[in-house]
């Protein structure tokens, strides 16, 4: 698909400002800048360049580009030099991004955010934002305390935080320290990822299970050797300990939905279709499948058929 | 490098007319810019453009750089001492460019950036705190990373723009988003519909329902995009229920605009409608309550209930001595609220209206028979 001409002209601003600063920009240094390809940088500077075959002599004295070798410079006369305000798209995201994170902040920073991006609405841009972002929202979960926003912080200045959280079938919730390494989103919810001192290993916790949490005042280094890729994939956040297979079947009814989440396989006679997964936490199988009622089933193994069961007739009692 | 080329492309005509009027302190007739301005000089030597095409040319050129974002005002100009006006044009360089960004002192208005850019007389400026300009920033990745966010490629272009004047802050994302497999497409449909509501354009689109076999034609009014729960909703008025609804765009198949008239607006967004009323709206919540709304009592049992309390699930009615407690819902749509109450694994039980209860009991008893169990429905 060709690219519109406004992208192309916001391209080739930023360019030009940036070839504008004193001794100009490399080419590879601007296109890496501008998140875009060497050669597509080329064909921007070729159509700005080339301009000058239509043009009267005289006309773009003013307008000057320089290619050396590897580098790029401008002068302008002061035309180009900087590169334009924030486009209404630009404005938009921008108010966006502010009062998202805002939400996520306890209530005295969430202020101060919010000052912020209507400060910022009404300076960067000819073109505000901040009147269209009651249209578009992001501000995912119920997070009035401001869960993610601390531990967004702890993660940046590795302090440990100790926490009261609610195991799936423990009797009562636990407390524990944490060095919180990374804040992740998938399957709908949101994670932490740390050390836990209690299980002295790296653990997944559930935001929405996290019933309280203070900053101890220690800080913590993040091993050198830690990768997070094994905790996060296709969507689905994982816990490293030990999983089990588990097989499920879901049935015709809502078999496309299942097909858009990940693969599956044919599930033979009967139709619909099974998935296979890897489970560490039981009793989020069981509450999965329940969520679907008839039109999914825990195929096996079987002592996690029989938890199902033993929840349904909790039920029925 | 420098081949002549074919023809002048709309790009090249837009820097032409931003090269000639910026700067100029007085507006420019159209006459002179058609005149003057090289692509449109160039036109009208040409012998087969007449001067009215061209003048469509310009206006077609001040409207889509309007669009992208290029302030270029018009102005009535009187000529020959009163006797008309005409239409002109000014593009104030103080509007065009970014505002000169600083860093301020946290008391002061003290500018700390050290040796920045000469800031000319006249131009805007804007003095940020060192915390502000980190914020921004950070706000500006984090959002970037929200799958299928329809604004990621402006989102990083703010960023770029801000570390025109600002140094962004070091420092590894505290944030990682763990994509989906479809995301692609997901952002390729946000987009549109984002487009669409911002033009106010209607879009049509099949649906698929979660419980519907077949999907159904839908032509809806945009009036808000949420995401929440990881998945992006479209909350519009269905223009054949004529009502407003909640739409999973997952759930939609091509959604497509209304490309007719496209710089007029298909409808407006109601003054009374906010979409702050349908945000952390469980799916229960979500539905159009035209079969009224039910009001329904739930006991859960200790330590869910601290979950239910933690995330807000209901209203606290009453607690016990040992932590369980009764929480009040107002259903607008029952299935999805008893499939959800099923799935508490019998921790949570719905204990009035009776009528409700024996529903989830129904249910349960249903899938107890997929499992061949006792206490499961005959057949």
């Amino acid at each position: 698909m060709a690219e519109r001409a406004a992208d192309v002209l916001a391209r080739v601003l930023e360019l030009m400002a940036l070839a504008s600063q004193p001794g100009g920009i490399g080419i590879d240094d601007a296109a890496d800048r501008l998140d875009c390809s060497r050669d597509r940088l080329l064909d921007d500077l070729r159509l700005v360049v080339v301009r000058e075959y239509y043009h009267p002599a005289g006309w773009t004295e003013d307008i000057r580009i320089e290619i050396g070798g590897e580098t790029i410079e401008v002068s302008s006369g002061g035309r180009f030099d900087r590169p334009p305000g924030l486009n209404q798209r630009e404005a938009l995201a921008l108010a966006l991004a502010l009062r998202t994170a805002a939400h996520d902040r306890p209530a005295g920073e969430r202020v101060e955010m919010l000052e912020l991006a209507t400060r910022l609405d009404d300076s960067l841009s000819s073109m505000s934002g901040g009147e269209l972002w009651p249209r578009i929202r992001m501000e995912d979960g119920n997070d009035q305390e401001g869960l993610r926003g601390l531990l967004e912080g702890s993660i940046a200045d590795r302090s440990s935080c100790r926490i009261s959280y609610l195991t799936p079938d423990g009797p009562e919730p636990s407390e524990r320290t944490i060095d919180p390494y990374r804040l992740v989103f998938g399957s709908g919810k949101w994670f932490v990822i740390g050390y836990c001192d209690r299980r002295d290993s790296v653990r997944v916790f559930r935001l929405d299970r996290i019933l309280e949490i203070s900053i101890t005042g220690e800080t913590f280094e993040v091993p050198p050797e830690l990768e997070l890729d094994g905790f996060v994939d296709g969507g689905r956040v994982f816990s490293a300990a030990e999983t089990v297979p588990v097989t499920v079947r879901y049935s015709p009814r809502i078999e496309a939905w299942i097909r858009e989440k990940g693969p599956v396989r044919d599930a033979g006679d009967g139709g619909g279709v099974l998935v296979d997964f890897e489970i560490a936490d039981p009793s989020w199988i069981v509450r999965h499948v329940l969520q679907y009622g008839p039109d999914a089933e825990l195929v096996e193994p079987e002592d996690l058929r029989d938890l199902v069961v033993e929840s349904l007739r909790r039920q029925v009692d | 490098m420098t081949e002549k080329p074919e023809k002048i492309q709309n790009t090249q005509r837009w820097l032409d007319l931003i090269a000639y009027l910026v700067g100029r302190r007085m507006p420019v007739t159209v006459d002179e810019i058609m005149e003057k301005v090289p692509a449109y000089a160039h036109k009208l030597a040409g012998s087969d453009t007449d001067r009215d095409t061209v003048r469509r040319m310009f206006e077609r050129d001040k409207d889509g750089l309007r669009e992208a974002g290029i302030p270029i005002e018009s102005v009535g100009m009187t000529v020959d001492f009163g006797g008309g006006k005409v239409d002109a044009y000014v593009l104030e360089k103080k509007n065009f460019h970014l505002p000169y960004l600083r860093i301020v002192a946290e008391t002061a208005e003290q500018d700390v950036s050290g040796s920045g850019p000469r800031i000319p007389r006249g131009a805007k400026q804007l003095g940020l705190r060192m915390e502000e300009s980190s914020t921004a920033f950070h706000a500006l990745e984090s959002v970037a990373r929200i799958p299928s966010f329809p604004l990621r490629p402006e989102a990083r272009s703010a960023w770029r723009k801000l570390s025109f004047d600002l140094v962004p802050p070091p420092g590894e994302a505290a944030v990682l988003y763990a994509d989906r497999a479809n995301s692609a497409e997901l952002t390729a449909w946000t987009r549109i519909l984002t487009e669409a509501l911002l033009a106010r354009k209607t879009v049509r689109f099949k649906y698929h329902g979660i419980y519907r076999g077949t999907p159904t034609d839908r032509l809806v009014r945009p009036y808000g995009l949420l995401f929440q729960h990881g998945h992006w909703y479209l909350v519009g008025h269905d223009e054949n229920r004529d009502d407003v609804r909640v739409f999973r765009v997952e759930r939609m198949e091509e959604p497509r605009p209304n490309l007719k008239q496209p710089h007029t607006t298909d409808y407006e967004i109601p003054a009374e409608f906010s979409l702050e009323d349908f945000r952390d709206r469980e799916a229960w919540e979500l539905g159009s309550g035209e079969d009224g709304v039910l009001q329904a009592h739930v006991s859960f049992e200790f330590p869910l209930s601290l979950w239910a309390e933690r995330n807000g699930f209901g209203e606290l009615e009453s607690e016990d001595e040992q932590g369980n407690s009764v929480r009040t819902f107002e259903i607008r749509q029952v299935d999805p609220f008893l499939r959800w109450v099923l799935s508490q694994r019998g921790e949570a039980r719905i204990i009035d209206p009776p009528e409700l209860a024996e529903r989830v009991t129904d249910l349960a008893r249903e899938v107890l028979a997929v499992y061949g169990a006792a206490g499961g429905t005959d057949g």
